[in-house]
């Protein structure tokens, strides 16, 4: 229904905190593919990492209307999602979203993880057209690397009514793709818990072994050190939610 | 939000407790015109992973009555839907012209699933301007879930609660299979809904574990601590890596016209 108005950018740039206070967070996007209606809506996405240790997998940042999906509570989680949920791979989610009709904007966040702690935070911009706003909504997702698979984000959250120069603050839950049994074993974790565990450390596994097939919020890890001999985590892994702070800020 | 004194807040859908949005939802408020005998609608979403709520109890009543007050001990009513999942009980204390929604699912809500209720009269212009929701936790030995008499918004719109799990205090947490079913009666319920596939009780519950011999009732309601759970062999008869959850553990998304 926007086929007129819509412009799709990818629009992908990490701006660190150095960067943020030296252009006053008025970051200029990349130049854009496609011809700029107008006038444009820019919002800058920011993400705080809150657990003691799980690394944040590079987000993937959506905007979109009402027909499209990033992930939805009690349904079976995309192959996509489940790349992402299970190895941290943003790239196929950001296509997906990219090929839908619904979508006006991608951002993968670059630079790698984001670590917990020392001031981290990981920053993209997203630019939609004004006209979009009245049914705007925004979508993010990114894996909790030392997990089988889990991740965080948040669905279709409106972004309709945030003023230019306002932000709103969300505290993100965790979330469990229900794509992976949550074995927590050295084979099965990607993340940094299990380097020279000499575990394979696989990511994206098609198998779809989990309890239940369709994403429910995340349980925790259990870890070795609270009764799972097996696992390969140890507390240091744990978390409870949410598990990190997103802030949407519109600077345009 | 679940970090502060209270049990339930407004979120938005998939998210947690907005201060500037809330801001902006008041400004709409004194924009918006008054409702008059509300239509109510109430989906409750199950978020936890291995976790089944029993049937529930969705009820619009007055602010007169409250079905449990937090850090008290609970009534025989609340501790028959905590050990039980029986809600007959409480539907009869409900003050009389009280709506009751039972068992809106139609059965027990499995993890992840979602159950909506038929439009019920509620909030603005009636009595009953407080909305509670009530439904076991099973597997658990006394945990429950509990929208405790919120306040029914008077202003038409979609309001998003998280729901977290509360324990009855009535039972002690020993998590190992119960003898016979019932109130007073230690250990959990393996309902026939626990089963697997083929119909055997699903392997991720051993019920020959022989429990926490150290647990014992705390005799107030209070937050849920979580199931302990443990690996084969452990004491717990539920397998630790399926059937803990952290908060939430249930969204309730409430539609008022």
């Amino acid at each position: 229904m926007h086929n007129s108005l819509r412009v799709r950018t990818m629009a992908i740039s990490l701006v660190t905190a150095a960067v943020l206070s030296a252009c006053g967070g008025h970051d200029t996007m990349p130049p854009q593919a496609t011809v700029s209606p107008p006038v444009n809506a820019m919002f800058e996405v920011t993400l705080v990492n809150l657990t003691a240790g799980q690394p944040l997998s590079p987000m993937v940042a959506v905007a979109h209307d009402d027909g499209f999906k990033l992930f939805s509570l009690g349904e079976t989680a995309s192959v996509e999602l489940e790349r992402l949920a299970e190895g941290g791979e943003s790239a196929p989610l950001a296509a997906l979203a990219n090929a839908s009709k619904s979508v006006y904007a991608t951002a993968v966040g670059s630079g790698g993880p984001l670590l917990p702690g020392a001031g981290n935070k990981s920053v993209v911009s997203l630019t939609v057209p004004a006209s979009s706003l009245g049914t705007l909504r925004f979508s993010l997702a990114s894996m909790l690397g030392n997990t089988n698979d889990g991740f965080t984000g948040i669905s279709g959250q409106s972004l309709a009514q945030i003023p230019v120069g306002a932000e709103s603050n969300f505290r993100l839950l965790s979330y469990d793709a229900g794509t992976e049994r949550n074995t927590e074993s050295a084979d099965t974790v990607p993340g940094p818990a299990t380097q020279n565990s000499g575990g394979k450390r696989e990511g994206f596994n098609p198998a779809r072994d989990d309890v239940v097939n369709v994403v429910t919020l995340h349980p925790g890890v259990v870890s070795k050190d609270d009764g799972l001999p097996t696992s390969a985590l140890t507390q240091a892994h744990r978390w409870d939610n949410p598990v990190a702070v997103l802030t949407v800020k519109r600077i345009q | 939000m679940y970090t502060t004194d209270t049990h339930t807040a407004p979120v938005n859908p998939g998210h947690t407790f907005l201060f500037k949005k809330l801001l902006l939802a008041c400004a709409v408020c004194v924009a918006a015109p008054a409702a008059f005998a509300s239509d109510l609608t109430v989906t409750v979403t199950n978020l936890t992973r291995g976790t089944w709520f029993t049937p529930m109890l969705v009820a619009a009543h007055p602010a007169s009555f409250k079905s449990f007050t937090d850090g008290t001990a609970a009534s025989v009513e609340i501790q028959s839907i905590a050990e039980a999942g029986d809600t007959s009980g409480m539907q009869a204390i409900l003050p009389v012209n009280s709506v009751k929604i039972v068992d809106p699912a139609k059965g027990p809500l499995k993890p992840g699933g979602s159950a909506t209720t038929v439009s019920f009269s509620g909030g603005a212009g009636t009595s009953n301007s407080q909305l509670t929701i009530l439904a076991m936790m099973v597997p658990t030995n006394d945990g429950f879930i509990a929208l405790n008499a919120i306040d029914i918004p008077t202003t038409p719109g979609t309001y998003t609660y998280n729901v977290n799990a509360y324990d009855a205090g009535t039972e002690a947490n020993d998590e190992k299979k119960a003898a016979a079913g019932g109130i007073n009666q230690p250990g959990m319920i393996f309902p026939a809904f626990l089963n697997d596939a083929t119909g055997k009780l699903s392997s991720d519950i051993n019920p020959n574990a022989p429990g926490f011999s150290n647990a014992t009732k705390e005799g107030f309601v209070h937050i849920h601590r979580g199931i302990v759970g443990s690996a084969n062999g452990g004491p717990s008869a539920l397998d630790n890596t399926v059937y803990r959850w952290l908060n939430p553990v249930a969204r309730v998304v409430l539609t008022v016209k």
